[in-house]
């Protein structure tokens, strides 16, 4: 039995440091930091989701897993070997391994190529396979994703924005890799669309050997579904993680338990359970140097928690908190 | 497997889309007459029409008639197959000029666009370089130098072609460059150089194509007015502009038909090309 085989991480992100330079009127320069330390871990198979607010991060980890953007600071490693900080030519045999689906599938889609193109460009970087077979694949795939062999003619204008996603999964499913990044992948649909998605994704999961997926959202509903293990994170740190039922059923942060309000699923349960007001604010406002980030925002505050900066610790066997009071606040 | 069951059909290619009969009547039109005068100089050899490159000294200058329906020029030569033939001339010289500084100029554009620093700095400053110079002064200058040949005067044109179509494809290059369908590509294993050719390029050639009647058009009154002063094509060969030239200093005795014709011939070209510039863009775009 292999290392793998017996449960070890497929990909392991450890502290990953991402700043941005936006430019300010003169000389000034204002950094903003995406990614603060964030460490994950994926195994083989396995379905993690990551759940944050607009502009948390979540997308830029993506992006920097992927190799779109480089990382400032921290190590990712699959399996076994730091692929961060390879020049892009070693990069991309990597590429067929690691694979994403954007947000928006509309704009995803090269407007001059048909869904047919677009999937043998993909599929260009599997060499083993002829012409012919490419194109058999690629029936292949539409069906996979519950497209019929019609829409590999159309271009991406001719189709909606359901369809379109079922495509994009197709094109990341192409070279078989053994991990997909969803970035938001429902974002931008119809909540009946939506489900459909999600029930895709389910299908795919069962499937042996079938990639593992790191399944990036807003909306925490919808990792009760599709998820294994959750990490929350926002303003660029993760504030908690554990499995699904223990971010559902015990989350710890005050941050994990607002969202959990804020979506209507948790509204219910967890109305008595917490004193705060439920609102998940989104709001960029910074906290004073060296004390907790969510400072400003949560209820539970108390003097200790401006002074000390808040590290990441095991609660309980698998899952994480960022927060001194977590116990305390059950 | 599932595969297979259902067969890929085949799509209309661009072409058959542009003839579907459902653009425009002004499109339509406007590409048809076009097509008309591309149709007519190439059927030219077979048309019932006087030799164009025989002269005549006993048969100078003589009106429109049944025989000559444009008259004879200044060596005798038929005016109506002169100006027929001269299309051929005057569209290939544009076209191929256009065509070359296309394929040279858009390639450069997409590259300095994308990938941007040094490269894009150094292909930015030679294409404002080549702008740098008045275009007919250089012309005439290099076909002074370089021999009077149609090769030179094609050459010249790309010249002038290359950085038109670098800037214009590099403007549109760079917003690309960030768009979700290009990083996409990279996911799905493109390297660079593919990204650039296979995704970028093909999205710049909107404003391309809308571009290519203007400069065809551009070129010919640039051929016309280089063989005007007489460089470029020569006489015998057939060519708008020498002939224009040869008829101008009969105009002031009366003798029109020498230079009218070809005029107009030249004018009509021009003027079609210039619609079917700004209706060809919108064609384009809609691709159905």
């Amino acid at each position: 039995m292999n290392a793998e085989a017996a449960g070890e991480a497929l990909l392991r992100i450890e502290g990953a440091t991402k700043r941005f330079s936006l430019r300010q009127r003169g000389w000034r320069r204002q950094q903003v930091v995406a990614l603060d330390g964030v460490s994950m871990t994926l195994r083989r198979g396995e379905t993690v989701g990551l759940v944050g607010e607009s502009g948390s991060g979540k997308s830029t980890l993506g992006r920097c897993v992927l190799n779109l953007l480089r990382l400032d600071g921290g190590r990712i490693i699959y399996r076994g070997r730091e692929i961060q900080a390879l020049p892009e030519r070693e990069w991309r045999p990597l590429r067929r391994r690691l694979q994403m689906v954007f947000q928006n599938p509309v704009s995803s889609f090269n407007p001059m190529m048909t869904i047919e193109e677009a999937l043998l460009d993909a599929l260009r970087q599997v060499p083993e396979l002829d012409h012919a077979q490419r194109r058999q694949r690629v029936g292949d795939l539409l069906e996979q994703v519950q497209l019929g062999a019609r829409f590999a003619v159309l271009y991406p204008y001719e189709m909606s924005g359901g369809q379109l996603q079922r495509a994009a999964i197709a094109r990341a499913l192409a070279p078989q890799p053994d991990f997909i990044f969803l970035d938001e992948p429902t974002a931008n649909l119809d909540m009946s669309i939506r489900g459909q998605i999600i029930n895709l994704l389910l299908d795919l999961q069962q499937r042996e050997g079938g990639p593992g997926f790191v399944f990036v959202t807003h909306d925490l509903r919808v990792l009760r579904y599709v998820a294994e293990r959750i990490y929350v994170i926002t303003q660029g740190h993760i504030v908690e993680s554990g499995s699904r039922d223990q971010i559902f059923h015990a989350p710890r942060h005050p941050w994990t338990r607002a969202l959990l309000e804020a979506s209507s699923i948790g509204r219910r349960d967890r109305r008595q359970a917490s004193g705060s007001d439920g609102e998940a604010d989104i709001s960029l406002a910074t906290s004073p140097e060296g004390g907790c980030r969510l400072l400003a925002r949560c209820p539970h505050a108390r003097e200790r928690c401006a002074r000390e900066t808040q590290v990441l610790r095991e609660i309980e066997p698998g899952q994480q908190v960022r927060c001194w009071r977590a116990e305390e606040l059950d | 497997m599932l595969a297979g069951e259902q067969a890929i059909p085949e799509r209309p290619s661009l072409l058959q889309r542009m003839m579907r009969a459902n653009g425009p009547m002004r499109v339509r039109l406007n590409i048809g007459l076009l097509l008309l005068i591309v149709l007519l100089g190439l059927l030219a050899p077979l048309l019932p029409l006087h030799d164009p490159v025989r002269p005549n000294p006993l048969n100078r200058f003589k009106a429109p008639s049944l025989e000559h329906p444009f008259g004879t020029d200044g060596n005798g030569m038929d005016v109506l197959s002169r100006t027929i033939h001269a299309i051929r001339t005057d569209f290939a010289l544009a076209i191929s000029s256009v065509a070359l500084g296309i394929v040279v100029g858009a390639p450069l554009g997409a590259l300095s666009g994308y990938f941007g620093g040094r490269l894009d700095s150094v292909i930015t400053r030679i294409t404002e370089v080549f702008q740098g110079f008045p275009q007919i002064l250089f012309g005439m200058a290099v076909l002074a130098a370089a021999g009077n040949t149609m090769v030179n005067l094609v050459l010249i044109l790309a010249f002038y072609n290359v950085p038109v179509y670098s800037k214009m494809v590099r403007s549109v290059t760079l917003p690309l460059r960030e768009a979700d369908f290009v990083q996409a590509a990279r996911v799905a294993g493109n390297s660079p150089l593919s990204v650039v050719f296979r995704h970028v390029l093909p999205n710049t050639l909107v404003p391309v194509f809308s571009q290519l009647p203007l400069s065809c058009a551009y070129a010919a009154q640039m051929i016309a007015g280089l063989s005007f002063i007489g460089l470029g094509v020569a006489i015998p060969t057939p060519e708008w502009g020498s002939m224009i030239q040869l008829g101008a200093n009969q105009l002031v005795f009366g003798k029109w038909w020498a230079s009218i014709f070809p005029g107009l011939a030249l004018f009509i070209s021009v003027w079609l090309l210039n619609n079917v510039s700004d209706l060809f863009g919108s064609l384009v775009v809609r691709r159905a």
